[in-house]
Formats: C-alpha cells, sequence, structure tokens
C-alpha cells in the first residue's frame, strides 16, 4: 500500500515536472516574436519518446496553453504580438501598459487567458464524454467524411488561398501514404528507403516545415535587431473590483473561444478578434476600447486559451484534431501506440480522467508561472535572432535525430524545410499538410474499410443519416470556398487592371 | 523573378512529382475483393495535384503580375543550409557531436553577430553562450532523453 502511494506520489510529480516544462517553454515561445506555439510544441514533441504517454500528453497541452498566454506578453511589453492570436491585445495591451503599467496589462492579460482555459478545460470535461457516446454510433463511412469536411474547412476558412491550400491538404495526404500499406502490406511511395517503410517521421516533418522554414524566413530578415523596453511597474495583480470589471468580456470570450475552437480551421486567430468585437459591443465603456481597456485585454485572451479545450473536444472525441497544433500533439499519441476517438474514451477512461485533470492543472499551473515567472520572459525578449537562430536549429536537429536515431529523417527535415520556406512565401500552408497527413490513416482506412464491407459499394457513403448531414456540411463549406476563390481572383484581376493603369 | 513566375515553376514541379507518384503507384495490383487497392488514394492525390496545379496555372496566367519573388539575405540563408549540410555530414562520419554542436553554434554565432565588428568580447559571448547551450543539450539528451548522440 505504501509502495502504491509513493508510486503515485513519483507520478505526480513526473506530471509536474512535464507540465512545468511544458508552461515554460509555451510562455517563452509564445513570447518571442516569430516562434511562437507551434514551434514550441515541435520541438518538445521528441521529447516523448522518452516519456510516459500521459506525462508527453500534458506537456505538449501545457506547452499549447502556455504559448497562447506568450503571446499576449510580446504584444503588451513591446507592441508585438508573439503570436498571431495575440494581434487585437496589442490595441488595449500596449496602451494601458504605456498609461498605466505593464503589469496591469499584463495582469489582465493572465487572468483573462486563466478564466478561458478553466471555461475551455470544463466544456471539454462535460461534452467530450456525450460526444464520444455520440460517435459511437458512426461508423466508417462517416469517419471518412468527417477527416474530409475537416480537411476542407481548414483549406478554406484557414488560409489566405483556396486553391494553394488545396494542393497543400493533398501534398499532406500524399506523404501520409507514403510507407507500408495497412491493407496489405505492399511498399509505396518508399523509392527502396527502408527508413520510409513505417512512413515519413511526423517529428522530421513537423520540424523541417515548421522550424526550419521559420528559421529560414528569420534569416531573410534582420536577426541582430534587439528590443528594447523598459521594464518597471511589473507588479502583475488586479483588485477584486477590477477583476470583477472584466468577467463580462472573460465570460462572453471564453465562450467563442470554445465554441470557435470545435470548428476546424477556424483557431483562436479568429475567435479572439470576434471576442474582441463582442467584448466591445456588449461593454458599458465601449468608448475605453482601444484606449487600454482591460476588458479589451481579457477578452480575446480568454478566447485565446478558451479555444484549446473546444479545439481538444472533437479530437479526443473522435479522433479528428482540427488544426495542426493539435495535429502535433496528436503524434504524442501516435507515439505513444494510442489512437483517440471514441473507443479510447471507452477503453482507456483513466487515461482520459488523467488528461482532464492535467488539462486543469496546466491552466491553473500556468496562472502561478505567469505570476511567478512573465518576469523572466519579459527580459528573455531582448534575446536577438542571431543567438536564438542557432539554438532553434541545434536542438531541432538533436530532437529529429532523437526520436528514431536516423540521419535519414535529419536529411528529410532540411529538405521539406527549404521547400516549406518557398511555399509559405508563396501563400502554401504547411499547417494544412501536417494536418492532413495526420489524417491520412484515419480516411484512408476508413475510406477503404467501408469499401470492402459494402462489397466495393459506393452507396455506403451517402446512405446513412450521419453520411447526409456531413455530406450537407462539405457542400456548404465548397460552396463557400468557391465563392471566396471567385472574390479573390475578381480583387487580384481589378489590382492587377489599377497597377497597368498606373504604370 | 515575378511572383507569378515563381508560381508556375512550382506548379510545373508539383506536375513532375504527380507524374512520378502515377508511375510509382500505377502497377501496384488490387488483392482484396471491394477494396480499391494500395495504390488508389496516392494516384488519386496525384492526379487531383494535377488538377489543382493546372487550375493554378491558368489563375496565375490570368491575374497578371503581381510584384517580385525577391528574399532578403538570400546569402545567409543559403550559406547556413550550407553550414547544417557540411555539419550532418561531419556528425554522420566523424562523429564527436558535442564537440561539434559547439564549433556549429560558435562558427554561426560568429557569422550572424560578425555586422557588430569582430573584438575579443564578441568571440568571448559566443563562445560562452555556445558552450552553455551545449552543456544544456548534453545534460538533457544524455541523463533525461537517454539519447546517444
Amino acid at each position: 500500500m505504501d509502495m502504491l502511494s509513493n508510486l503515485d506520489l513519483v507520478m505526480l510529480g513526473s506530471a509536474a515536472l512535464s507540465i512545468m516544462l511544458g508552461l515554460f517553454v509555451g510562455m517563452l515561445f509564445g513570447a518571442l516574436p516569430g516562434l511562437g506555439l507551434i514551434i514550441g510544441v515541435t520541438l518538445l514533441l521528441p521529447l516523448s519518446y522518452a516519456m510516459s504517454p500521459v506525462n508527453s500528453i500534458l506537456m505538449l497541452l501545457a506547452c499549447y496553453q502556455g504559448a497562447e498566454y506568450g503571446g499576449s506578453i510580446s504584444a503588451i511589453v513591446l507592441g508585438i504580438p508573439g503570436t498571431a492570436m495575440a494581434a487585437p491585445i496589442v490595441l488595449d495591451g500596449r496602451e494601458l501598459a504605456q498609461s498605466q503599467s505593464p503589469g496591469k496589462a499584463l495582469a489582465y492579460s493572465l487572468y483573462g487567458s486563466t478564466f478561458g482555459g478553466i471555461f475551455g478545460g470544463l466544456v471539454l470535461i462535460f461534452f467530450a464524454v456525450p460526444v464520444a457516446r455520440f460517435a459511437l454510433q458512426l461508423a466508417d463511412p462517416e469517419f471518412f467524411l468527417l477527416g474530409v469536411v475537416g480537411l476542407l474547412a481548414v483549406a478554406t476558412f484557414g488560409a489566405k488561398d483556396f486553391v494553394k491550400a488545396m494542393i497543400s491538404v493533398t501534398l499532406g495526404l500524399l506523404a501520409g501514404t507514403v510507407g507500408l500499406d495497412l491493407f496489405t502490406g505492399s511498399s509505396r511511395l518508399t523509392a527502396d528507403f527502408f527508413e520510409l517503410y513505417e512512413g515519413l517521421n511526423l517529428v522530421a516533418v513537423a520540424v523541417g516545415l515548421f522550424a526550419f522554414s521559420e528559421v529560414f524566413m528569420m534569416l531573410s530578415g534582420r536577426i541582430n535587431k534587439a528590443y528594447t523596453f523598459e521594464a518597471h511597474h511589473m507588479k502583475i495583480s488586479l483588485t477584486f473590483r477590477e477583476m470583477l470589471g472584466a468577467l463580462k468580456a472573460m465570460i462572453s470570450g471564453s465562450a467563442i473561444g470554445s465554441f470557435m475552437g470545435v470548428l476546424p480551421g477556424v483557431g483562436s486567430t479568429v475567435s479572439c478578434w470576434l471576442a474582441y468585437s463582442t467584448a466591445k459591443a456588449t461593454s458599458s465603456t465601449p468608448e475605453k476600447f482601444g484606449k487600454g481597456s482591460g476588458e479589451g485585454i481579457a477578452a480575446p485572451d480568454a478566447a485565446n486559451n478558451a479555444t484549446v479545450g473546444g479545439a481538444l473536444l472533437p479530437f479526443l472525441a473522435l479522433g479528428i484534431p482540427g488544426s495542426a497544433s493539435i495535429a502535433i500533439i496528436a503524434g504524442a499519441f501516435i507515439i505513444a501506440g494510442i489512437q483517440p476517438g471514441p473507443q479510447m474514451m471507452r477503453n482507456n477512461p483513466e487515461l482520459i480522467q488523467t488528461i482532464f485533470i492535467g488539462f486543469m492543472a496546466t491552466t491553473v499551473g500556468m496562472f502561478f508561472m505567469g505570476k511567478a515567472l512573465t518576469q523572466v520572459f519579459v527580459r528573455a525578449l531582448v534575446t536577438p535572432n542571431s543567438f536564438l537562430v542557432p539554438a532553434i536549429l541545434i536542438s531541432s536537429l538533436i530532437g529529429i535525430y532523437s526520436s528514431k536515431g536516423q540521419f535519414f529523417d535529419l536529411w528529410v527535415a532540411l529538405g521539406l524545410g527549404i521547400a516549406a520556406w518557398i511555399m509559405r512565401r508563396l501563400d502554401y500552408s504547411v499547417a494544412a499538410f501536417v494536418l492532413a497527413m495526420v489524417l491520412t490513416p484515419i480516411i484512408e482506412v476508413s475510406f477503404r474499410r467501408a469499401l470492402v464491407l459494402s462489397q466495393g459499394d459506393y452507396s455506403i457513403f451517402y446512405t446513412r443519416i450521419y453520411s447526409q448531414v456531413i455530406l450537407a456540411a462539405i457542400a456548404v463549406v465548397l460552396g463557400f470556398a468557391v465563392l471566396k476563390t471567385i472574390r479573390r481572383l475578381r480583387d487580384a484581376r481589378r489590382a492587377a487592371t489599377t497597377q497597368e493603369a498606373a504604370q | 523573378m515575378t511572383i507569378r513566375t515563381m508560381n508556375l515553376i512550382v506548379y510545373a514541379a508539383l506536375a513532375v512529382l504527380s507524374v512520378l507518384v502515377l508511375r510509382a503507384v500505377s502497377e501496384i495490383p488490387v488483392t482484396m475483393p471491394g477494396d480499391v487497392g494500395s495504390g488508389f488514394l496516392p494516384g488519386f492525390l496525384a492526379w487531383l495535384i494535377l488538377g489543382l496545379s493546372a487550375l493554378g496555372a491558368l489563375r496565375a496566367v490570368l491575374a497578371g503580375d503581381t510584384g517580385s519573388f525577391r528574399s532578403e539575405y538570400l546569402g545567409r540563408v543559403l550559406i547556413t543550409v550550407g553550414v547544417i549540410v557540411g555539419f550532418l555530414l561531419s556528425w554522420q562520419n566523424l562523429g564527436f557531436f558535442f564537440l561539434q554542436c559547439f564549433l556549429f553554434l560558435f562558427g554561426l554565432f560568429t557569422y550572424y553577430r560578425w555586422p557588430h565588428g569582430p573584438s575579443a568580447r564578441l568571440f568571448a559571448v559566443n563562445a560562452a553562450v555556445a558552450a552553455g547551450i551545449t552543456a544544456l543539450c548534453y545534460v538533457t539528451f544524455t541523463f533525461f532523453v537517454f539519447v546517444d548522440l
């Protein structure tokens, strides 16, 4: 009995350390402009090989949560959002930091993030099990169609150019087919490289596409630029009255964030702008927005962190990741040999409960770490890219090598990094690529198993009511995509005509 | 080079990739009744890429010129890629990872920070940061991740 309780303590201790590591890396990478959430999660993923599944999943979730708050640190202190999601926070965060104190603005951000994180966590806890229970009624045709609708939504809502996003998705799906076929065992697209028989290494792909390409982007700019700021009045706390004043904005932001997080491809960038405008529209002091309003900071920050819980819902309950960050976190499940989805919810209730409890713990941990260490992260902002780039490169290289011990993966990552650097500048979506690659086994296996069961009869994909509902959703998304593409083409032609006329 | 030209080059490269995929999967047999076969999805995706590339190319031509595809500090990116390639080859063939890690970091720090002007302080700071990061990597990956580098 004593041994068991000791074991629990050891497990708790290691889980707490994993969460702290994830939070630290997340906040640091979120705070440093140009790096951000995905690179933080990507660089931590290789550590999953040396950790228990629960610890690695909690570490990555903590990194996700921490980066959402970290992005606001540079938005408030420097006026440069550390992540795209923190862009609306600049509007009021910078103003409040200059007019009152950076500590007060950071406090609104931290309290908003914590509130949003807890709200999103509760949404996850209360809805994941019912959604998974419902998902048990779904069969292979529906899972195939859900995968398709997820990818279409990411290409439509999450990218600038639909055609290029669709090419990114298709390339990602193609990359996912590399290796031995799960059905027949025959090798596909391996070019006789035995290293490819198990498929492309997800760590190498993610690090190459996100970390290497970002490093090359950083190198294309001014790498010796050092940010300066005055680090005074950094006490991060709110009075009870100030907290109450921002409560309504936090609630609306959290509700919006949780809902938008569930939708594939939408993510926190859209949700925090929507949260900002909703908070402004419902505020009793809308005139203060843009001039240092606490509500204007708390609402988007709450939405940011609530999105995490929302985004986890379809992933845990259905096994379908809705964003690149969740797709990389899915990598930790894949490494541990766990298949997320309704079966996991039914067969592994202990794991799910641990994830739920751990998720809430990451939010509480974020609050205390934010209070204690925000000043450290603020000071890290002065690190110029000339130091960051080599450090990221070496940790990326070690991370890739440590995942499978293959030099082959390092070359793959470098090649993909160079390709992604060019493709990103042409508006291709690397996030859609990774998401599609992770979804390939679900889509292909569901599609082929459904056909084998129906003896090759394609009507299995549209005869069930659930399939029909998802097909209707696909039609709506495609219609939206066509409209968006036509509008974009018209705008491009108009711009070209104006340019020619001006010349 | 214009963005349109670069777009067209990428579409052409994607078309070549698709043709290679189609050739690679064309002879994979279907072995299970009802199944579409191992080559179906890659083949379908290759055709889809071909179609989308054609659509994209048509769109690029119709949209007209939209600026130039230029990269500032391209030389720095290329030199960094060259240093990474050199580091990987040397690591793969010679070993001594941590020594090479220090040299890699020190070399890149010095190259990137050279515009500050060479000085004893610059070299000392670069060496100290490189040594610190190497030590951190050694401790993390040897004692916590248990990877033999």
